[in-house]
């Protein structure tokens, strides 16, 4: 199932990572929302189609809530880079709602990600 | 054996204590509250007017609960006491107490109780050492409750202990004055409340008290109906039967992280998820409770590997060994966050999903799982065969990691019959028949239930080449048996092991080759007559008490016996299956992880190897599959097939309510004097 798109992050929301979208193949048959929060502050919808293809959004409302330490945890967390399980040990993210969706998507992001693109340059 | 220590335990959270239920860790007493690898609470004592009461009994008939029946002594060479207390503890988040006093002289009484706490919050992997703390404990009183922390920058776990009635509360006790009257009674409760999270919304409620959980009462009542009922002639099967149910049922690990209840691996140091075992726990139970194998492939599918990660010997596709969550995972002083050490979880993955399936007909699982399932085998490929000669080796590439990556993974269990060690990479010949297996079966799911006839295809010409080229390269023709592996330098390593049975129980062995497994499995070399030894005595690496070199291990014992039935082997199979069946009742009806492989004819009873987990998953499991051996329960994806042969000495066997695609259904089964090979089935 597709989920509705809404309008995109603009780069002067949040900073680059917010205008990045893109293909995420470990997250292919996944679809779903994520609020990300950063600092208690929320910075956009994490949302994820069927086909894979991920972007942030504009929005404050998901069943699901991630509510990450810093802003550099959240990049590293959307290029794929950080381990979930450390992130949930050491209380840098914190989930809110459906566990195992947050952390499936953490997982399918490992399996490349535009944010990995993007903070590389490629 | 009366053991010095007492345990309750419930999934990933167990409570270990002295027999009078006081908590007093030191590195030689590993007691504690433990909850996901973490100890949160690491002394609790009671003493009454400075003293401690004295045991009288334990009764521990429920896995979470357990009541410690004391007296508080006279210092006398008899316990003349007038104070009886009761302490009662069953877990939940934590822990509920109620401690109860009662005065049984003609005389007041006027006491002082006081219960000593605190935290260490030790990692389950520190707790046998030296603590080295790299952050700050803390304990603050707050009101009615006494926090006990510990914070290192964000990572925080906090117990907070909370008494049911007014008490003097100091940093490190809880302290009551009572009066009791004639024959009266004093209580109070206690709930000790372990908070992994301290910060998130679910863990902020009030710390108040809360009656006993009759949850998990309810819980194990349904898990136990469930089950199919067994009816038998030989009573010790009764026993072994239940506590094998019950058991299981206490190890079922629960975590808000991973979706459903699966099998964690075994008491005290194995209360976590450990891949290789919940998965071959739960292919044992399959006719029991299959849904713990839907668990368990939701809960590994989830954690599966998608990275190339040397120092958690990941590779994409990979099935994890073993997820931890305490502190040293926490900032990868270990690296089980998870760790991959395991060539053996990624086909028995494959091998349980299709098992699962054909017996539950459950194909929305399956094939919401065929993206893994296809990167399960890509990793069997691509990385499980490191140099392309068509076999699965490994070597650990975190040089901290396992050495041996099979299930006999101690440093010393891959050894050629002369005693030397083998070199890596090592592909074991188990490895071989798993990967055998895994592709025939998922050949099937490919074919019908992922429609990719081609797919299907090609995994089968894959299957069919690798049985034909393992039987050339594995098969050793002087003492027809098949090599342990082969090692780094692709040398037979020549020890007579039950890694044989493993084969039969895959099908890669060609059935020219089958009758001599089989006759060495049950050979004096090998079989001890209280089970099949991992190693056999004639080899150079052989140890009756060496942990994978010559002791018995029950599951192991379930796989061969089932492997002997797929070849026909079905008096060999009975023979094992009861020979570990009588080996469970010599130990209180519940198989350890493993025991001595001493000869029967030796001792009396199966000696203890010292250090096996217990209960332990998979042999908690193994008589669940030895049931299904001795009944020759299959199914084909539609129908239960039953053919019995039923050990002598088991005059009567019935399994009644078996679940499946078929809805429910019975097996009965007898043994047959004149022919043991004899059987009768029906299905009701």
């Amino acid at each position: 199932m597709e989920t509705t798109t809404s309008a995109p992050l603009a780069k002067s929301d949040t900073g680059e990572w917010a205008s990045v979208a893109g293909h995420a193949p470990g997250l292919s048959g996944l679809s779903g929302r994520i609020l990300l929060r950063v600092d208690g502050v929320p910075v956009g919808i994490l949302q994820i189609q069927e086909s894979g293809n991920v972007a942030v959004i504009k929005g404050d409302d998901a069943h699901t809530v991630c509510i990450i330490d810093t802003h550099e945890t959240l990049i590293a967390m959307l290029a794929g880079d950080r381990d979930p399980i450390i992130d949930f040990l050491q209380g840098r993210v914190r989930t809110e709602g459906d566990h195992v969706f947050a952390l499936r998507v953490r997982f399918g992001l490992q399996a490349g990600s535009p944010w990995r693109s993007a903070k590389t340059g490629s | 054996m009366i053991l010095d220590t007492v345990s309750i335990l419930d999934g990933n959270q167990f409570v270990v204590s002295n027999r009078q239920g006081d908590i007093e860790a030191t590195p030689t007493e590993n007691h504690g509250l433990f909850l996901e690898d973490t100890r949160f609470l690491s002394r609790w004592v009671l003493t009454i007017n400075g003293q401690r009461p004295t045991i009288l009994s334990i009764d521990d008939t429920a896995y979470y609960r357990v009541h410690h029946f004391l007296a508080l002594a006279t210092g006398a060479v008899y316990i003349d006491s007038h104070l009886t207390a009761v302490r009662e503890r069953s877990l939940g988040e934590g822990f509920h107490e109620e401690l109860l006093l009662l005065n049984h002289d003609k005389e007041p009484v006027d006491l002082e109780i006081r219960l000593e706490a605190a935290a260490d919050f030790a990692d389950l992997f520190e707790v046998k050492g030296k603590l080295d703390k790299k952050g700050e404990l803390y304990r603050h009183v707050e009101g009615d409750s006494l926090r006990l922390g510990y914070k290192r920058d964000s990572y925080c776990r906090e117990t907070v202990i909370v008494a049911g009635s007014p008490a003097q509360i100091s940093e490190d006790a809880l302290v009551f004055h009572a009066h009791i009257e004639p024959h009266g009674r004093w209580s109070t409760t206690f709930e000790v409340r372990a908070l992994p999270d301290p910060h998130s919304v679910q863990t902020k409620r009030p710390a108040t008290t809360r009656p006993n959980r009759p949850d998990l009462d309810d819980d194990l009542r349904e898990w136990l109906a469930d089950a199919p009922r067994l009816v038998t002639s030989w009573q010790p099967l009764d026993f072994i039967y239940r506590k094998s149910l019950v058991d299981l049922a206490a190890l079922r690990f629960r975590t808000a992280t991973l979706p459903g209840t699966l099998p964690a691996a075994g008491l005290p140091w194995f209360m976590a998820i450990f891949g290789r075992d919940s998965l071959i726990t739960s292919f044992q139970a399959i006719p029991f409770a299959p849904d713990l194998a839907a668990s368990t492939l939701k809960s590994l599918a989830l954690l599966q590997a998608r990275r190339d990660d040397p120092f958690r010997d990941a590779e994409p596709g990979k099935i994890p060994h073993e997820l931890r969550f305490g502190e040293l995972t926490a900032f990868e002083v270990t690296p089980h966050s998870p760790y991959y050490g395991t060539a053996d979880a990624t086909p028995l993955f494959l091998i349980l999903m299709e098992e699962y399936e054909r017996w539950t007909g459950d194909r929305d699982l399956v094939r919401g799982l065929e993206r893994e399932a296809r990167a399960a085998t890509i990793w069997m490929d691509r990385y499980g065969d490191r140099d392309g000669d068509g076999y699965i080796e490994y070597e650990r590439r975190n040089p901290a990691g396992l050495e041996n990556q099979c299930w006999r993974d101690s440093g010393n269990s891959i050894a050629f019959a002369n005693g030397e060690l083998a070199t890596t990479p090592t592909a074991t010949c188990d490895l071989q028949g798993y990967a055998y297996d895994a592709k025939m079966r998922t050949a099937r799911l490919a074919r019908e239930v992922w429609d990719d006839p081609a797919w299907a295809g090609e995994l089968e010409r894959q299957a069919a080449e690798l049985k034909r080229r393992f039987n050339n390269d594995f098969w050793i023709e002087d003492r027809g048996f098949f090599a342990l592996g082969l090692d780094g330098n692709k040398r037979k390593i020549d020890s007579l092991t039950s890694a044989i049975g493993h084969l039969l129980w895959s099908g890669i062995v060609d059935e020219d080759k089958a009758k001599s497994c089989a006759e060495h499995l049950v050979s004096d070399a090998l079989f001890t007559g209280w089970g099949v030894r991992t190693m056999a005595q004639t080899e150079g690496a052989y140890n009756p008490i060496g942990y994978h070199v010559g002791t018995v291990w029950p599951h192991d014992n379930s796989i061969i016996a089932w492997g002997l039935r797929r070849y026909g082997f079905r008096k060999e199979a009975a023979i094992v299956s009861k020979a570990i069946l009588e080996a469970a009742a010599m130990f209180g009806y519940r198989l350890p992880e493993a025991f001595a492989g001493y000869t029967r004819v030796s001792t009396k009873y199966p000696v203890e190897y010292p250090t096996a987990c217990s209960p332990q998953a998979w042999a908690t499991g193994t008589p669940l599959l030895l049931l299904r051996t001795m009944l020759g329960l299959e199914s084909d994806g539609k129908h239960l097939i039953i053919e019995p042969a039923v050990p002598e000495g088991i005059d009567r066997l019935e399994l009644l309510d078996i679940p499946g695609v078929w809805g429910r259904l019975d097996a009965f089964g007898r043994a047959r004097k004149a022919k043991t090979n004899g059987a009768s089935a029906t299905a009701a």
